[in-house]
């Protein structure tokens, strides 16, 4: 066991200590900013199952701070490329790519499935929809989130503690705070914010004390200041999750100011399998698009019109600088057709791509 | 993210008040754009309710982000 040498001579960890890391099942939501670096060293030190769940895509701009990727992952699933990644830094574990949304369909049987949640994800319907199905699960939540220079970790749910909405009950009113995407965020701060999430999970997964149950930590990277405010459990908050567990399946998590809007560049687009192009511009805006196949129905006609819209391709929707394309998306994600992406730069940035 | 909404990363003011939310109240009048913000209030590095008491000096405010 060379590999982990350098763990078993500490005394603190030991070959028993190692053996629990082996055993340690491990999911992982979201392979974005901060699952990257949390990825990379659960998997170097060994954790013996890795679950990875992430319906995005790697765009070019995620490979200033996403570690895992390369230009070659351009346009792959990334709880795909990141197994591959993995696989190839330790192929001794389980490394298991989960390519499609985190749900109220499917993440009581995923959780159930692993010892500890690592929420990496970059919107606030995820992290209580994390939150509610830990808590009925009954698993700890190893948490981070950043914004712009500034990071928090903590940890929920750990041995009857606190949890997340015990920290923030609801979500904040609806565009209050900004993603990544829209503010933009300094690429080491998930880096540096990851590595302590799976500092915490690997002492949650060696039994160690001190860990950051009932904490926030906080970070600030511009002046490198830190500092921990703790918080009290609340009762309410938690039996309020528990009394919906029979609802669960059926309850909605997509607040509007989070309804996320997919956005494809031209060149993934076109690289894109089992793509369905559908321009919803005027009939009369100009350049008109010589694509196969391709639909035109301009944006107010586009909820009389769903049933052209074929379920089963990737719907690519097409407007002239990429605004109202994202109208579209979120009129498609009210019908509940969800496998559809807004053009970045519309058909004025795919003419010059071509 | 609270700085860009007040222009500061700190402020001494005179309270005469009493509680959190009083103390919230003087806030949104001095920096208006808070308002807008959700936040934690934090005394004494621990998080309080908004019915607490405001008694330490130091009080931090602190927002959820959502980024990774």
């Amino acid at each position: 066991m060379s590999r982990y040498s350098r763990h078993i001579i500490l005394s603190e960890i030991g070959q028993h200590g190692q053996k629990k890391i082996n055993k340690a099942k491990v999911l992982v939501v979201g392979a974005g900013g901060l699952g990257c670096p949390v990825l990379q060293y659960l998997a170097a030190a060994g954790v013996g199952t890795i679950g990875i769940i992430d319906d995005d895509l790697v765009e070019e701009s995620n490979l200033q701070r996403q570690v895992l990727f390369g230009s070659s992952s351009l346009g792959i699933n990334k709880a795909i490329a990141a197994k591959e990644r993995l696989e190839d830094l330790n192929a001794t574990i389980d490394i298991q790519a989960y390519p499609y949304r985190l749900d109220t369909s499917n993440a009581l049987s995923l959780f159930n499935d692993y010892d500890i949640i690592m929420d990496g994800t970059d919107n606030f319907e995820s992290r209580y929809l994390i939150n509610d199905a830990a808590v009925l699960t009954d698993k700890p939540i190893v948490y981070g989130a950043i914004y712009k220079f500034e990071g928090q970790v903590s940890v929920f749910n750990y041995n009857n503690g606190p949890t997340y909405r015990c920290l923030f009950s609801e979500a904040p009113k609806e565009n209050t705070i900004p993603n990544c995407s829209e503010i933009g965020v300094l690429g080491v701060l998930p880096g540096i914010i990851g590595a302590m999430q799976a500092n915490e999970t690997l002492k949650i997964i060696l039994g160690f004390d001190h860990i950051l149950t009932g904490q926030l930590y906080c970070y600030d990277a511009l002046t490198s200041n830190a500092f921990t405010i703790s918080f009290d459990k609340n009762d309410s908050e938690i039996m309020k999750v528990l009394a919906g567990k029979e609802l669960f399946g059926s309850k909605s998590y997509n607040l509007s100011c989070s309804d996320r809007i997919l956005e494809i560049s031209s060149r993934t687009a076109l690289e894109k399998p089992n793509a369905q192009f559908v321009d919803i511009r005027e009939p009369d805006e100009l350049p008109r698009l010589d694509l196969p196949d391709l639909l035109e129905i301009p944006l107010d006609k586009l909820e009389q019109n769903l049933k052209l819209i074929p379920r089963d391709k990737n719907i690519i929707l097409i407007c002239r600088s990429g605004v109202r394309s994202k109208k579209a998306v979120s009129i498609f994600h009210k019908h509940k057709i969800m496998n559809c992406y807004s053009l970045r730069g519309g058909a004025v940035e795919l003419m010059a791509y071509k | 993210m609270i700085t860009e909404h007040t222009s500061c990363k700190e402020d001494h003011i005179e309270f005469t008040k009493i509680t959190v939310s009083d103390l919230i109240d003087e806030l949104n009048e001095l920096y208006p754009n808070l308002k807008t913000l959700d936040f934690q209030v934090a005394i004494n590095n621990k998080i309080v309710d908004k019915e607490s008491r405001v008694t330490e000096k130091e009080i931090a405010l602190l927002p959820p982000f959502s980024g990774g």
